[in-house]
């Protein structure tokens, strides 16, 4: 089988990147990104965050996650995945999405994203590095039930001009199994 | 001591159910109460479940001795192992002390399982070795009589574990019967065989798990209206009315499939479902017959179910219009997780002798398409999840809603019956046709209405009427 090597949520930070203090103003530049980002993801405004949010070159994974044993790793692996897109792909769903034909958001089920536990690096090529908690709540329909996906976030923003941008994000969930209606919404 | 409860085994509610499902099928009636019925899905985990054989992965998963896997007969848990001698064991994932889960974890390489509660310690095979103090505890006690609860039988095709718990199954030869010729179009065309991108992708989604099963019999229908999205979108190159060329197959009882291929060579479009040319280079006949690889050869679309919850698809596809579409492999199974929900595992072969960026490419391809957040299974997961609610509604019964599966019959439509198809089954062209999904219920009344301890009688063709 391929891919067999297992990485944890949070390996990557054994990097060169500067931790950016919660008291400095680079850290609330990145906070209003991400609040401003879950807002526009929140009221089905998908278009424009793919449009002013995504960097063109954007790798955005969320990776599947199995149970293992304590002290081997988090459970992620190398190379295997739930969501696998490209700014291509990402733009094709946000194009569906427009099309009156999208069954899976239409009527568009109600997300809530939960921000928190925000963290910001930078790195020496002056990109920025941003690690969250993110909880997801979804409701559709008449449901009272809300399927709640809890993740960790490793964002990556670069800036691109006056803005910044995101051009990665890998999605580390809680669950194995995800309980889900699809995965037709960004997280 | 009371006797032990039978009566929900001799239980006419569902038995009636079934006696209709059977009258009515040959003529396309399936009444709307088999579906997110909970009397009816326990029935279905003792009666198919616990009988048919299932799909529990693929070989190259536990490649090496020690290396093990958790899967699911319907909602049990099994380990599946590789032992020093390279045999495969699946086993029930229960200590046989006080029935603890004996491994915990998805997937390893151990020589043994050792329970954590008192200690009992099982090796890879199955077998008993002991436990803490074990002369104290228990003496001479046999350990050949405690070892873990194996399935009936296991067997293999091309590479895939298929087990079931019933003794009395037929083989899984005489099981896939007609169904193998198909399967081996895919996975048979080498001599390297396949190899899985990684372990399942897991999905809850509500829904019958029959919905799904029934939709990957080769329900073309749904494209023009549910996937809609995928045209506008330029994501689906093929018009819809072109798309609904091809064949329906009832390979045997309960397993079918759709199939599109080229009629003549002449005809244009892609030769082995779409494949890279290094690697249709490879495909020989060291496994399938000439008549077999030939139609591999013309082969555009297969999308197909082994009864009862065993999907495979393999589309030419892309995740970009300006990429050139590959053939994209994907492998469902529909676990059964109650009337009301059920849990996908999607799994991604690849040719073993792929190059590494053409397996890359074909997994984001397959994964953009057909996973559980890929344009085409995204919808739909939407349907699936409304029809266990009429299923299970009061109105359902009362009224008593039956489900419209006429097309394709004599006087519906214009399918046609072929003779002079090369492959096994009993096969109608074009794909307005829902024979297929008649198919699979026929054969679901049949397991659901045998004795637990035979085996039924099934009559196939089932639109013989
Ligand atoms: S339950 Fe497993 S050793 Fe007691
Ligand atoms: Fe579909």
């Amino acid at each position: 089988m391929q891919a067999q090597v297992r990485i944890a949520a949070g390996e990557a930070q054994q990097t060169t990147a500067r931790r950016v203090r919660s008291s400095a103003p680079l850290f609330c530049e990145v906070q209003d990104w991400l609040f401003d980002e879950a807002d526009l993801l929140d009221s089905m405004r998908d278009r424009e965050w793919c449009d002013t949010m995504l960097s063109k070159d954007i790798v955005y994974r969320m990776p599947v996650r199995e149970v293992v044993g304590r002290g081997i790793s988090a459970g992620f692996i190398e190379g295997v995945y739930h969501l696998n897109e490209t700014h291509g792909t990402i733009n094709m769903k946000v194009a569906r999405n427009e099309t009156g034909f999208a069954w899976a958001e239409d009527p568009a089920t109600r997300t809530r994203h939960f921000v928190s536990n925000l963290r910001v690096f930078e790195h020496e090529d002056g990109t920025l590095e941003a690690k969250s908690a993110l909880l997801l709540v979804q409701t559709r329909r008449s449901d009272t039930h809300a399927n709640i996906i809890a993740s960790e976030r490793h964002d990556r923003l670069r800036r691109e001009g006056e803005t910044l941008r995101l051009f990665k994000r890998d999605v580390y969930v809680d669950l194995t199994a995800l309980e889900v209606h699809n995965l037709a919404v960004f997280f | 001591m009371n006797a032990p409860i039978q009566h929900e085994r001799s239980d006419t509610y569902v038995r009636d159910i079934m006696r209709e499902v059977d009258d009515g099928v040959g003529a396309g009636w399936v009444p709307a109460r088999i579906f997110g019925n909970e009397r009816v899905y326990k029935e279905e985990l003792r009666r198919i479940f616990a009988r048919c054989w299932l799909y529990l992965g693929h070989v190259s998963e536990i490649p090496n001795p020690g290396d093990f896997m958790l899967r699911k007969m319907g909602e049990d848990d099994y380990i599946v192992t590789r032992d020093k001698d390279g045999k495969i064991h699946a086993m029930l994932n229960a200590c046989r002390h006080r029935g603890v889960h004996v491994c915990r974890v998805d997937r390893g390489n151990a020589e043994q399982f050792r329970c954590l509660y008192h200690g009992w310690t099982f090796a890879n095979n199955g077998d008993l070795v002991g436990g803490p103090l074990w002369k104290n505890a228990y003496g001479d006690m046999s350990k050949s009589e405690n070892g873990l609860l194996h399935v009936a039988q296991l067997d293999t095709h091309q590479g895939l574990i298929f087990a079931t718990l019933d003794a009395k199954a037929p083989s899984l030869k005489e099981y896939l019967g007609g169904m193998a010729w198909y399967l081996d179009l895919i996975f048979g065309l080498n001599e390297h065989g396949v190899e899985f991108m990684g372990p399942p992708q897991r999905c809850v989604i509500p829904g019958d798990w029959k919905s799904a099963a029934d939709n990957s019999c080769g329900d073309d229908y749904h494209l023009p209206t549910l996937h809609k999205s995928i045209a506008e979108v330029n994501a689906f190159p093929v018009s819809f009315v072109e798309n609904m060329k091809g064949y329906h197959i009832q390979a045997a009882p309960g397993h079918s499939l759709s199939f599109s291929s080229a009629m003549t060579e002449d005809d244009p479009g892609p030769r082995f479902f779409g494949s890279p040319q290094n690697l249709v280079d490879s495909f020989n006949t060291s496994q399938i017959s000439a008549d077999q690889l030939h139609a591999a050869r013309m082969s555009r679309v297969i999308v197909g179910n082994v009864f009862p919850n065993f999907t495979f698809i393999i589309v030419p596809t892309t995740d970009d219009p300006n990429q050139p579409p590959v053939a994209g492999i994907s492998l469902k199974v529909w676990q059964p997780k109650g009337p009301d929900r059920m849990e996908i595992w999607n799994q991604f072969p690849v040719y073993k002798n792929m190059t590494q960026e053409q397996k890359e490419r074909q997994y984001a391809v397959t994964l953009a398409s057909f996973s559980v957040g890929g344009l085409f299974e995204m919808d739909d997961s939407e349907p699936w999840s409304m029809i266990h609610q009429t299923g299970g509604s009061v109105s359902a019964e009362v009224l008593d809603l039956k489900l419209n599966y006429r097309m394709g019959l004599p006087d519906t439509g214009i399918a046609q019956r072929l003779t002079d198809f090369p492959g096994p089954g009993v096969v109608y062209a074009p794909r307005y046709e829902e024979g297929v999904q008649r198919n699979l219920y026929k054969f679901y009344a049949d397991m659901m209405s045998a004795p637990l301890d035979q085996w039924p009688e099934t009559s196939f063709p089932s639109d013989e009427l």
